[in-house]
């Protein structure tokens, strides 16, 4: 979905909607957020994160409004008791709001973490410490190498009877621990070669700079432009107290109608990367 | 010079966030996070500001990767994580700066292979809290024997799981009760548990050969030399 903006827009967004969701507690609010992250999870990966979606985050909606009521005894209106404990309509909509909140974020997180890819993250993190940035690069790129490594080591330790698939956990879990002290022996005499490697094509000399194909387009600016002025309008309004809700003693908040033209820029705000990508597909079916 | 000035807009900037968090009712859970992600950045700038060379920067990296892989070589156990065990090993050896970087990296990279949340700058700064403090107190002399190593690795997987699932408390719940609290605890203990006791069994078992396997190469190679 954010596939050709700049890595600076994904992350502001990223940031703005997780902090949005967790800021505005108005139930108005949370719904669109809701919607909104659930259209980003589907958009970005597909039925998988649908699937993510009913699987996971809707248990988690459950679980909240299941076990918030039988600790938290607040709220005045008592629906009924539960050996002598009273269950509270107030911390039943309490449980329940916290488990959509939490649902969201999960759902934001299940969309970006597609988007949220390594090289934009390390792109950004290369202006706060390169050598971090380096640092982390170069365990990604291990990572699965180091991953087919175990298997060619717990598969040889196999043949030696030092199996790992099979036998009593104790036994196993030793085994697991050759497998990785062989690992590490063989990963860091490796990684002496790579180091060397680095200084002889000149690791820490000036003027070296890192590859990437990433351009800060017309595109990236009213992007920026749009979520920045969004969010300002939208605090100035969590400023008047707009999104105010409290659930204890008796459930109190501002009059729907009264939020809802912060709610319409809220879930402009939601959208704005659906609506900058349809704006460009129309564009592109126009012109063509 | 420049790194004086921003580490004291940090130290600034830090209590005024609090303040106006706790004035505001901002969700805690949005402060947290911030001072949380400007307090590792000190770290960061220390370590840049070494201009470290190419031998000192690949074996962190090299033993962050086998953190995040190391968890395939148990994966008949669920959720069996030698992560933080690698992370005190790796700390013991290499020092209390390279241990805060290599448990910060190891997390990072672990999300990107496991799903990102916005738990994931407490779990980098947790991760790498506990790096440091390993290297701190194996500089003093302490962690020498297994039982050391393994009771400090029990507590760091107990306090490192409790600590990210503060998280959930404070930014989920709109207000924060010891009934909640409770909740939580008792919804991940035994997550808790197992981590710690993962991290305690490989240092029990595997730590002390580990470390004595680093420390060789460190020799042999120069690594972190002075």
């Amino acid at each position: 979905m954010f596939d050709s903006f700049h890595p600076a827009s994904v992350f502001l967004f990223i940031t703005l909607a997780t902090t949005s969701a967790l800021l505005f507690a108005h139930p108005a609010f949370l719904i669109v957020t809701l919607v909104a992250a659930m259209c980003c999870a589907f958009l970005c990966k597909g039925f998988s994160g649908v699937k993510f979606g009913l699987g996971i985050a809707l248990p988690a909606v459950l679980v909240f409004a299941v076990v918030n009521p039988l600790i938290n005894h607040r709220g005045s209106t008592i629906l009924f008791y539960i050996k002598y404990n009273a269950v509270t309509l107030e911390s039943i909509m309490a449980g329940l709001c916290s488990g959509v909140l939490f649902a969201s974020v999960m759902l934001w997180f299940a969309g970006f973490s597609k988007e949220l890819t390594s090289e934009r993250l390390l792109f950004l993190f290369d202006k706060i410490s390169p050598s971090v940035a380096l640092v982390i690069s170069m365990s990604i790129r291990l990572v699965p190498r180091l991953k087919t490594q175990i298997i060619d080591i717990s598969n040889a330790q196999k043949t030696i009877g030092r199996d790992i698939s099979s036998g009593k956990l104790v036994r196993r879990s030793k085994n697991g621990l050759k497998i990785l002290s062989a690992l590490i022996s063989w990963a860091l005499e490796n990684s002496i070669e790579t180091a060397d490697s680095m200084n002889a094509r000149g690791y820490g000399k000036r003027g070296r700079s890192s590859f990437h194909l990433f351009s800060f387009k017309k595109r990236d600016f009213s992007f920026i432009a749009v979520l920045i002025l969004s969010f300002a309008a939208l605090l100035v309004f969590y400023a008047k107290g707009f999104a105010y809700f409290e659930f204890f003693p008796t459930i109190q908040m501002t009059a729907v109608l009264n939020v809802l033209p912060a709610v319409i820029i809220y879930a402009f705000f939601c959208f704005a990367p659906l609506i900058f990508n349809a704006a460009e597909l129309i564009y592109w079916k126009l012109s063509k | 010079m420049q790194k004086k000035l921003i580490f004291a807009l940090i130290l600034i900037f830090i209590p005024i966030l609090l303040v106006f968090g706790v004035l505001y009712k901002i969700n805690f859970g949005i402060v947290s996070t911030v001072v949380i992600m400007l307090s590792m950045l000190p770290f960061f700038m220390q370590f840049e500001n070494k201009k470290p060379k190419a031998r000192d920067i690949v074996p962190i990296a090299v033993m962050a990767a086998v953190a995040v892989a190391s968890r395939l070589a148990f994966a008949f156990i669920p959720q069996f994580k030698p992560i933080i065990a690698v992370v005190i090993v790796t700390a013991v050896v290499f020092g209390a700066e390279s241990g805060f970087l290599c448990g910060t990296v190891s997390m990072l990279v672990s999300n990107f292979f496991f799903g990102h949340g916005p738990y994931t700058p407490w779990q980098m700064f947790f991760c790498g809290i506990i790096g440091f403090m390993a290297g701190f107190l194996a500089s003093k002399g302490l962690l020498k024997n297994r039982i050391l190593l393994s009771l400090f690795g029990f507590a760091a997987g107990f306090v490192f799981g409790a600590a990210v699932d503060i998280f959930t408390v404070i930014a989920y719940t709109p207000q924060i009760s010891v009934a909640t609290v409770l909740g939580i605890y008792i919804a991940g203990f035994w997550f808790n548990v197992v981590l710690a006791a993962a991290t305690a069994f490989f240092l029990y078992v595997a730590g002390i050969p580990i470390i004595k396997k680093l420390k060789r190469v460190q020799l042999k190679y120069g690594i972190n030399e002075k």
